[in-house]
């Protein structure tokens, strides 16, 4: 069963008239199964009762729970459901308008906002936004994907409502940048002081340069982009089910995208390997030495894709890719030329090693984490003040960094240039008749005289 | 060799066999614009036809990002190196040569012979611009000179002319007369891989198990029973349509297919300076610089971008537009009336209706109702 | 050497006629003047012929010591230009043939160079391959184009990759051309071997070249004109080759009776015979091939 807020289609996959395939369970009946067993263990039979529908075979009544707990699909039996889409044809979710217009009641009748007023908040009184300076809507540089001093707030002159606890009222001096405790330090710079400080890495080594970036996949939810075979062949530009070059780790492969003129800087081709380096204080894992032995499993290795559309000094990998584990990159040392699969398990990794989060981590947000905030309920139409989950929390999403980039091996398989690139199809080093044709020059009009 | 009317030349041409064109055509139209690159198409299509070993490279319809993207590698670009510089007069009249009337001594085709490795990378150059983001990503000009990019849906032309059925020797590939498809006979291929020189547009393809060449079918086994390919059904942005052209004499305004082709002419060939005369039709990207929408489909681009930009104030187009994608079932009519465009089958019932404008539905605050019996009530609410 | 060419006209002018004379197929013969030699070299324009042999012939085994006792004849090999597609260059240019009959069969070995051993089928990967032709009536040798329509004409041609198919069982897909391939899951992984099998369409079609499972290395076909090889439903030839130090050697044979294709191979008679041979690394397949000009093959009388 599945829906969502966004889309007016209430959906139930129908029951497969396929028997399962191996000796294989859902979660929900491992969980169930899990249950029992301790429901005997302990003599506790409320553990089985629990999951009764699941262990008599029918889920249905869990189902009916929550179609019957959501305003959107409450009305709706679960059997009535199962029927229509068994012919192809789903139920509506009933929000109050098709299509779902966000904010409805509150713009076109008198229902309260879900805040302590009711109204729109554009300023946050509570203590905890006032430390943070934060009670406005205030720009931030990121905590670690920055060219500049990482999380400053970025005001143009004194506010009197942008007045934070300064790093030093918490006993911390202000020239302290280390990653742990710049997510939570609040200072305030002008745009003129800005732009003339320096990420602490930069000021280190200089090849601490590029922003990176790791977004999902336009076509990806979590590992959806690759957890096929086929799927992973057209997830970017290094596909190939036949794995011609023998080091790509499955049919398809992680790669980082560097604009042309950082990749023409760095000495990095298109279709090159290279290695990726956040912060060595805490990436790819606290206290990394390069002989350890899973520190090939940790630092990330990816081919280079140049990409026009990338802006100076941003590199973007893609988050939805299958990451190296101790089991894939044994295997390719094993197999030179197998595939970065665990031999034991069958999970095949995109990347030779590491991964797009080697480069990444996640922080801690003050402003995510209160007591005092109003919010509404995850469910239903109450309200509520601190933590809610996935309403008010921290979300530790791991997606940004602060890299430097190296090669790591030649593009093609014996060493030279990856093969697109000596074809001249590429943007790095276009043939004469790769002009031609971006310019469109293969065919010409004569107009004729009117 | 035989002289042949090929109407997207606005000529006569030269082809190894005389014209014998079928009592209806398969043909799908394609709007660019609408498409963006999510390849339920290219999977819909592998996983009905080309999932056996020896296919695994095999994509009978895939998605290209143009300008970068090619399968296989630089397909395109080769011909057109090939080819070298040709000429439309005006709108009407190619004066360029087609691959057949350039074909070398001793070949039937101007083609290549796509090297084994440019089966690999399908996606290569996805989502890529022109032009480079290094000093700004700021565009002001429009069409996008600078940085563009757009989606090619592609599948086989079921050409009028194939390069593919000219090249044969063993006249192993044919068009079906009552359809137009071309396909591949099974039993009498011999693997020599000639369509796959002759082809330009590389829809051809060699199974590395039957040792035989293969390609897309238009789904017939669908067709046949009155319904749409499975690229056009699956694809969620409602961007294809799979129909049937009138041959050039016989144009029916009525008809979808020859009222976007032959009377908006928003529809549009793709490579028609090939010679081919491939039916597969294409409503341009409105974005893209002209001069490179000529090189790929002839020179009624700008007219055709005209007309699709104007499509809002055009009840009749948009009606049809926003039929695509609506059902399953392959229709032969339509017509717009009061906001709905409906579309007919061959006896003029009614296949589906679609509105063009997406109407919004309010529902009362609180409600009340009976589930199993039971009485259920609460409150609807958007936020 | 200077580059050998037979074009379309010189099949006309001379498709009738064999190096060294007019060939009528099936004419008795009546006394063939053949050095017996231990080491014999191939000689250039003699007549190809087969001594008889008192028993089994070495129909799989080129490297049978029967095939020391016949003389072999070098036949010269030019790029086939007489129908398109063209072969543009010539790579081999002589092919020795010598044969064998014992009065049921008649068996050839073909012998030319090729250090590059292509028994795989792929994309832009074609395999080796040599065939012989001969007419299907006594009369004079049909133009060198394949036959004509009316005029069938018989040809043997053992192919690399069928060689390949019987030698490792069939293994000659794409685990062999892409070792390091990977899938997830394929159809004979899930469904029932009826089923899987439909996924093959043209070995499911019959289609003799889609088949990996095979008995015979050499394929049976008449033709009336190129472009329209027709495999025979029944399958009487066999065959061997071997790669050895840069040399394919293959021995094709067939039954003497020609059931249901042509007249017999008659014991004393003599025939047009052509030749064809492929070098798959160089992408000849098909029509792009090296042809030979019409031989004479003569059986020689029984003992």
């Amino acid at each position: 069963m599945t829906a969502s807020c966004t889309n007016p289609f209430l959906l139930a996959f129908p029951t497969t008239p396929i028997e399962r395939i191996h000796d294989t369970r859902s979660d929900y009946e491992i969980l169930a199964g899990a249950a029992a067993a301790l429901a005997d263990e302990i003599d506790e039979p409320r553990m089985r009762a629990y999951w009764k529908g699941v262990l008599d075979g029918d889920p249905t009544p869990y189902l009916q729970r929550v179609l019957s707990g959501s305003n959107a699909t409450r009305g709706v039996l679960f059997d009535d459901l199962h029927e229509s889409c068994k012919d192809g044809v789903p139920l509506l979710m009933n929000a109050r308008t098709y299509p779902r217009h966000a904010g409805w009641e509150q713009r076109q009748e008198d229902k309260p906002w879900y805040t302590p007023t009711g109204r729109l908040e554009f300023y946050r009184p509570e203590p905890e936004w006032q430390a943070a300076g934060e009670s406005l809507p205030v720009w931030r540089e990121p905590v670690d994907a920055t060219f500049y001093e990482p999380n400053a707030i970025l005001a143009n002159r004194r506010h009197p409502s942008i007045n934070p606890r300064k790093p030093e009222d918490y006993g911390v001096p202000e020239s302290q940048l280390d990653v742990e405790t710049r997510q939570y330090r609040n200072v305030v710079r002008t745009w003129q002081e800005l732009k003339l400080s320096k990420h602490p890495l930069t000021e280190k080594d200089p090849a601490y340069r590029f922003v990176f970036q790791t977004p999902k996949y336009r076509w990806g939810a979590h590992s959806t982009a690759v957890d096929s075979d086929w799927i992973a062949m057209l997830f970017g530009p290094f596909g190939d089910p036949y794995r011609r070059d023998p080091r790509t780790p499955w049919t398809g492969e992680a790669y980082a995208e560097l604009g042309p003129g950082d990749a023409k800087e760095l000495g990095v081709s298109d279709g090159d390997y290279i290695w990726l380096d956040a912060d060595p204080e805490d990436r790819p894992y606290r206290g990394a030495s390069s002989d350890d032995e899973y520190y090939d499993v940790a630092r990330v290795m990816m081919r280079v894709r140049t990409y026009s559309g990338m802006p100076r000094g941003v590199i973007r990998t893609w988050f939805n890719m299958y990451a190296a584990t101790p089991g894939t990159v044994q295997a390719q040392k094993d197999d030179p030329g197998g595939p970065a699969q665990n031999p034991a398990t069958g999970y095949v990794a995109l990347f030779r090693h590491g991964s797009h989060q080697s480069g990444t981590r996640a922080y801690l947000r003050p402003t995510q984490m209160t007591d005092s905030m109003t919010r509404k309920a995850y469910f239903g139409q109450q309200i509520g003040t601190g933590f809610e989950a996935d309403v008010h929390s921290p979300s530790g999403a791991p997606k940004e960094g602060f890299v430097k980039v190296e090669k790591a091996e030649d593009g093609a398989p014996d060493g030279g240039k990856w093969r697109p690139v000596e074809l001249g199809l590429r943007p790095e080093a276009p043939s004469d008749a790769m002009k031609a044709y971006l310019a469109g020059e293969f065919v010409s009009r004569t107009r004729k005289e009117a | 060799m035989a002289k042949v009317r090929n109407w997207q030349l606005g000529r006569d041409m030269e082809y190894p066999y005389v014209a014998d064109r079928p009592a209806k055509q398969f043909t799908m139209i394609m709007d660019t614009n609408k498409c963006i690159a999510c390849q339920s198409c290219t999977i819909a299509c592998k996983s009905t036809w080309t999932w056996g070993k020896g296919q695994e490279f095999m994509l009978w319809n895939n998605i290209e990002t143009k300008p970068y993207g090619f399968y296989p590698t630089g397909w395109d670009v080769n011909v057109l190196e090939l080819l070298g510089e040709q000429e439309w007069d005006g709108d009407d009249v190619y004066t360029g040569q087609t691959v057949f009337e350039a074909a070398p001594a001793g070949e039937r085709v101007l083609g290549w012979a796509p090297a084994e490795e440019d089966w690999s990378h399908p996606n290569i150059g996805e989502d890529e611009p022109t032009g480079s983001a290094d000093e700004t990503t700021y565009i002001p000009d429009k069409p996008h000179s600078l940085m563009w990019m757009y989606y090619l849906q592609r599948i086989c032309n079921h050409c009028t002319y194939p390069a593919c059925v000219a090249a044969c020797p063993r006249e192993a590939i044919y068009k079906r007369p009552e359809d137009g498809i071309v396909l591949v006979d099974q039993t009498r291929c011999r693997g020599y891989q000639e369509c796959l020189t002759a082809c330009p547009y590389k829809k051809t393809m060699f199974n590395l198990e039957t040792r035989v060449s293969e390609k897309c079918i238009g789904c017939y086994p669908k067709l046949e029973q009155g319904l749409q390919t499975q690229c056009t059904t699956a694809c969620i942005g409602r961007l294809r349509l799979t129909n049937y052209l009138s041959a050039p004499d016989e144009v029916d305004p009525r008809k979808p297919a020859d009222f976007l082709v032959h009377v908006r002419m928003i529809a549009l060939p793709l490579y028609p300076q090939l010679g081919l005369e491939p039916n597969v039709y294409y409503i341009p990207p409105v974005h893209v610089p002209t001069k490179y929408l000529t090189q790929m489909f002839g020179p009624g681009v700008e007219r055709a971008v005209e007309m699709y930009r104007n499509a809002k104030d055009d009840p009749e187009l948009l009606g049809l537009l926003m039929l695509f994608g609506s059902t399953e079932r392959i229709w032969h009519t339509w017509d717009v009336s009061d906001g709905v465009a409906r579309a007919y089958d061959e006896d003029g019932e009614e296949v589906v209706a679609v509105p063009l404008r997406e109407p919004t539905f309010t529902r009362p605050f609180e409600f009340a109702t009976e589930v199993a019996g039971e009485p259920v009530t609460g409150f609807r609410h958007n936020t | 050497m200077a580059q050998a060419k037979i074009t379309r006209k010189d099949a006309l002018l001379y498709g009738g006629a064999a190096a060294g004379g007019f060939v009528v197929g099936g004419a008795a013969v009546t006394a063939v003047a053949v050095a017996v030699e231990n080491e014999k070299a191939p000689v250039a324009g003699a007549p190809i012929v087969a001594r008889y042999v008192d028993g089994d012939l070495p129909e799989t085994d080129p490297g049978s010591d029967a095939w020391g006792d016949a003389q072999p004849t070098l036949v010269a090999l030019a790029a086939q230009q007489i129908a398109q597609p063209f072969l543009e260059e010539t790579l081999v240019t002589e092919l020795d043939v010598r044969a064998l009959h014992n009065g049921s069969s008649v068996a050839l070995l073909l012998e030319w160079d090729d250090d590059s051993v292509d028994d795989l089928d792929g994309i832009r990967r074609y395999h080796d391959a040599v065939a012989v032709q001969l007419p299907t009536a006594p009369g004079a040798a049909p133009v060198l184009t394949m036959g004509a329509p009316g005029i069938p004409v018989h040809i043997l041609q053992w192919r690399a990759t069928w060689q390949r198919d019987i030698d490792s069982g069939g293994k000659t897909g794409v685990d062999q051309i892409y070792p390091e391939v990977i899938h997830d899951v394929m159809p004979d992984d899930v469904l029932p071997p009826r089923t899987a099998q439909l996924y093959w369409v043209a070995r499911e079609a019959g289609n003799p070249l889609a088949q990996v499972r095979r008995t015979t290395p050499v394929e049976e076909v008449v033709a009336e004109g190129f472009g329209s090889v027709t495999h025979l439903p029944k399958q009487t030839a066999s065959g061997h080759g071997v790669n050895e130090d840069g040399r394919w050697r293959v021995v094709v044979a067939v039954p003497s009776a020609r059931t249901g294709v042509g007249a017999p191979l008659e014991p004393g008679s003599s025939w047009p015979a052509a030749f064809a041979v492929w070098l798959g690394s160089e992408e000849n397949r098909g029509g792009r091939k090296h042809i030979a000009n019409w031989q004479t093959l003569v059986l020689e009388a029984k003992a």
